[in-house]
């Protein structure tokens, strides 16, 4: 049931991610956006990792999204220009879709196709897996082998969860507070660097 | 070392919020002290007695060696000596207070983005990786979008950004991969996982993840299936950013790669990091045998080891092939160019792929060369830039005073944009367009010059390896890069006819003053002391590094051999 439903809400984040690319007034793509990151925070908190799915909701959902949204509806964007733009995306569409076709048979030759142990697809994957072992005449791991390392690899994930599920936030803080205190300095620095190049870029220049 | 450095950047950053009214031509100069004393404490470093195979410091997140050091030594005086080379201006108040805001925020920038390459050399994790890899990176996209009344600064900043994220998501994505695959971060336990691993499913993805890391990091190097973003960022972005983005971050990743690769390559002497045939590695070997359709002049013990063992190691072979095609297109794409930084960023990726080259070869000998060659071109190349800066700060100054149009130019318009501009430079400017001669010589690598013993270095460990194909290409191309430097060259030494003579003499009287330094008679002095000075040092140790080649030459060796034999 919980697989099913992780599924689900990562097959609505992938769709809702593509209609908030393709939606052609900004209102309804931010608000896809949105809907975008509800689901991931979703699919987050379902495979155990709490506090990053909360923080999701909190952070992206609740402060920028929501700002985002504010921001185009005030600055009033005229929707034609949007509209051909809208018709030059399916322009390259073919590129993108070769592209994309090879970048996927290159990974799945090497990563199974089911490494994410989809249940309802998992069956045609394999054959699909089968198949293109034999049309490239590979000897990739059987199929038995990447099922048992599959399930063995949620058998561990799944035991750390129980493990770390009471004081995720402690574990967090721990770590980050000592072993990688000079990648939270590091990441400071690049805040800081953020909010400095946002001053650049906007800073008029009359103000001088 | 590098904490010291944080601590003199936010120091650095809260000048301007303190003290606005200090003129803004200290911000520069002081940024370069700061990389100079910088640069000096990590010098330090290199007396304490442990180092000798190199520290983990913050934790093992960062990995201290003395190729680290002195490398970041040198990325540090590089720094500096590029923040030099800003304008001294003092004659409008307008162009002042604009040139020199804009020097400030370029001064903060480039101490970030300084930070962010000083972390990515001796980083040894994947986070810290990518955290520093962020860092530098971030700086530069900000960087080059500095001047944002440009149009064509604003596009190139907003082309390097979507391009830079998608090759910084590749590396995430690597390293993701990686980390699904083993469970590690941490590079000195990856590979002592992989040196004993023997499941193949494990090998194969560290391999995909490895794959991805590096195809960012050469999208990143602009190295040659890669490289188009490079030319219209370069050609686009003013030139005192053009020299910050091809020389800094350029070195930090290079070195990085080299860390990455020599010790996956210790591994694979060992135990063959291989890849059974399938798929990619199958389209990765077709490539590899046709690069090297000429095998039969190997060894046969060589031979027996690539093709009986029928196995590859993949780092080489993509290394390999980006080297081969950085070789060709940088130089054949180079012809045809008329704007002179679409040309020097042809030619950077040209110089890419000797490097590339020499990194994938990676032997002791090979190695040597690929840092000399790094040290190398990156004198070279700060020389042409600056003397560019040089030429282009003098024409368009009295060009504009001529015209007495609007003083009020932002810096982009003094740059030069065409070779065409460079017409009869030589009659007006004998010294800085013979220097600026002297530096293409030695990047087309004519023999007394540097240019060509790094690439003499580079060319003799690949015919030791028995390289040969690669290597006959190298010459090939480097023959041909020789046409369009000679190109710039001639333009340089030819006259024009229509030259207004009036302009021409005042032109050349001016600035053999300011190149005789005196600075006190000139009313609206460009060049600094300081810059006049810098590009003739440069250019003097271009030209005599032969009569004293061993210090840079044993200070290379032992680095290359500290890599392999501590």
């Amino acid at each position: 049931m919980t697989t099913l439903f992780i599924n689900l809400l990562a097959f609505g984040t992938l769709l809702s991610s593509v209609f908030s690319i393709t939606s052609k007034n900004p209102v309804i793509s931010v608000i896809f956006l949105i809907t975008t990151f509800v689901q991931a925070a979703g699919y987050l908190i379902l495979i155990g990792i709490n506090f990053i799915g909360i923080s999701y909701v909190v952070i992206y959902v609740g402060a920028i999204a929501v700002l985002f949204l504010f921001v185009i509806m005030m600055i009033n964007i005229k929707l034609t220009d949007i509209l051909e733009t809208g018709t030059q995306y399916t322009k390259n569409l073919p590129l993108a879709i070769a592209i994309v076709s090879l970048f996927i048979f290159i990974i799945f030759t090497i990563i199974p196709f089911n490494f994410n142990n989809v249940p309802a697809l998992s069956i045609l994957l394999d054959k699909i897996t089968y198949l293109n072992s034999i049309l490239s005449n590979s000897n990739t791991v059987s199929i038995n082998l990447i099922n048992s390392i599959v399930n063995n690899y949620f058998a561990t994930s799944l035991s750390d969860v129980i493990i770390t599920d009471f004081q995720q936030i402690e574990v967090l803080g721990h770590g980050l507070y000592t072993y990688g205190a000079v990648l939270l300095i590091t990441l400071s620095v690049i805040l800081l660097l953020a909010m400095y190049a946002t001053i650049v870029i906007s800073k008029s220049k009359k103000s001088e | 070392m590098i904490f010291t450095s944080i601590l003199t950047l936010i120091v650095a950053k809260a000048l301007p919020s303190l003290n606005i009214k200090l003129s803004p031509i200290y911000f520069t100069r002081i940024s370069a002290i700061i990389f100079l004393y910088a640069g000096v404490l990590s010098f330090n470093t290199l007396y304490i007695q442990s180092i000798g195979s190199g520290i983990g410091i913050y934790s093992g997140l960062f990995h201290v060696t003395q190729l680290t050091q002195l490398i970041e030594v040198f990325l540090l005086l590089i720094g500096s000596l590029i923040l030099i080379a800003w304008p001294l201006k003092q004659n409008t108040e307008n162009t002042n207070k604009i040139l020199n805001s804009y020097s400030t925020d370029y001064s903060l920038l480039v101490l970030f983005s300084t930070l962010g390459s000083c972390l990515l050399i001796s980083c040894s994790d994947l986070i810290s990786m990518y955290l520093s890899i962020e860092l530098q990176s971030f700086g530069l996209y900000i960087l080059s979008t500095l001047y944002r009344d440009s149009e064509s600064s604003t596009s190139a900043g907003l082309k390097y950004f979507l391009l830079g994220g998608l090759s910084s998501s590749i590396i995430l994505l690597g390293s993701g991969l990686i980390y699904a695959y083993t469970g590690l971060t941490n590079f000195d336990a990856i590979y002592s996982l992989i040196s004993v691993c023997d499941y193949n499913h494990i090998l194969q993805g560290f391999n995909l993840g490895l794959i991805l890391i590096v195809v960012g990091f050469l999208f990143k190097i602009a190295a040659a299936p890669l490289h188009n973003w490079s030319p219209d960022v370069y050609d686009d972005t003013p030139t005192i950013v053009t020299i910050w983005l091809t020389i800094i971050p350029k070195i930090a990743i290079l070195i990085f790669l080299l860390e990455l690769n020599t010790q996956i390559g210790i591994i694979g002497g060992e135990t063959k990091l291989i890849i059974n045939t399938n798929g990619y590695a199958e389209i990765l070997q077709s490539l590899n045998l046709s690069t090297l359709s000429n095998l039969s002049t190997l060894a046969t013990q060589s031979l027996i080891n690539i093709i009986g063992d029928s196995s590859i190691n993949i780092l080489k072979n993509l290394l390999l092939i980006s080297s081969l095609l950085s070789l060709v297109v940088g130089t054949v794409v180079g012809l045809a160019q008329t704007k002179i930084k679409r040309l020097l960023a042809y030619s950077t990726i040209s110089h890419i792929g000797f490097i590339l080259l020499a990194l994938a070869i990676n032997t002791e000998q090979s190695i040597d060369s690929m840092i000399f060659y790094i040290i190398q071109y990156t004198i070279t190349n700060l020389n042409i830039f600056l003397i560019i800066l040089a030429l282009g700060y003098i024409i368009k100054t009295y060009s504009n005073t001529n015209n007495s149009s609007s003083s009020l130019y932002s810096g982009e318009e003094k740059d030069i944009k065409y070779i065409s501009e460079f017409k009869s430079q030589f009659f007006l400017n004998p010294l800085l367009s013979l220097s600026l001669a002297v530096c293409l010589f030695s990047m087309a690598g004519i023999p007394p010059l540097i240019g060509f013993f790094s690439k003499m270095f580079v060319l003799y460990s690949a015919v030791q390896n028995g390289y040969n194909f690669i290597s006959i290409v190298a010459i090939l191309v480097s023959v041909v890069s020789a046409s369009y430097y000679l190109k710039i060259i001639k333009v340089l030494h030819t006259s024009t006819e229509e030259e207004d003579t009036n302009y021409s003499v005042e032109n050349e009287s001016i600035s053999t003053r300011i190149l005789s330094k005196n600075e006190g008679e000139v009313q609206n002095t460009i060049l600094t002391n300081f810059h006049s000075y810098l590009i003739s040092i440069l250019t003097l140790s271009i030209l005599f590094f032969i009569l004293k080649p061993s210090l840079i030459l044993n200070s290379t060796q032992l680095l290359s051999l500290s890599l392999f034999n501590f």
